[in-house]
């Protein structure tokens, strides 16, 4: 993991991933009730947005294989981020899940495939997340 | 609980030797980031990492780490000068 890009900039990704799922399970909603599956192009938008915002910010720098590494490859200090990560993402994930199913079943919607697929993508990259948000930025000298 | 502050010599000790990050990194088997942060005081090593970066600097452990604000190296050097001038 290098991260070279500064803290805000990094933030600005986390902020524009995370609007971009939340645009995708919104708009396949709102398709849904409009019936009209012509509308489905317009998922491609933040689709677009999404991969090419995960690539940058999480692909390229490294986050998002950090996350996925084996505890044995990690350093100590390394090892304490990725249990702060893991525990920052539980407790988010749970709350914002059982939040979502509570106004899904209060206004009566339907769980989708879109929704679940989000589901599992932001149950992986929250993690990243987390370290994108905090993580100071160290160059190799100076 | 909350850990308190382990001031460190190992940015300067890192440069004396003409080391990067990286280098020391490798050194002591962390990422580089690691070393960053240890030089900025924002993380506590353990004290198999703070053995290991004081056999890299070949000094005394208490040399390189203290729970107190370090004084230079070179007005610890005055001092003992000083003790032995007097």
């Amino acid at each position: 993991m290098e991260l070279k890009t500064s803290k805000s900039n990094r933030r600005i990704g986390v902020i524009l991933n995370f609007i971009c799922i939340t645009s995708i399970v919104l708009l396949f909603e709102l398709i849904k009730l409009k019936r009209n599956p012509t509308l489905l192009i317009y998922e491609l938008i933040p689709l677009v947005i999404l991969v090419i915002g995960y690539i940058i910010y999480f692909g390229k720098t490294g986050l998002w294989k950090f996350t996925h590494k084996s505890l044995n490859d990690l350093d100590e200090r390394e090892l304490q981020l990725s249990n702060k990560s893991l525990r920052f993402s539980y407790i988010i994930f749970t709350i914002f899940t059982l939040g979502l199913f509570l106004i899904y079943s209060v206004i009566e919607l339907n769980i989708n495939m879109v929704l679940v697929v989000s589901l599992l993508y932001l149950a992986h990259i929250l993690p990243s997340y987390f370290i994108s948000w905090t993580e100071e930025s160290v160059s190799n000298e100076d | 609980m909350k850990a308190r502050k382990i001031y460190n010599r190992i940015a300067i000790l890192r440069k004396e030797k003409a080391l990067t990050r990286k280098d020391l990194a490798g050194k002591i088997g962390v990422n580089f980031q690691t070393v960053g942060y240890l030089e900025r005081e924002e993380y506590n090593p353990s004290l198999d990492l703070a053995f290991r970066i004081s056999e890299v600097f070949k000094l005394p452990v208490d040399l390189i780490f203290s729970t107190e604000p370090l004084k230079p190296l070179s007005e610890l050097i005055i001092e003992k000068y000083k003790s032995k001038l007097d």
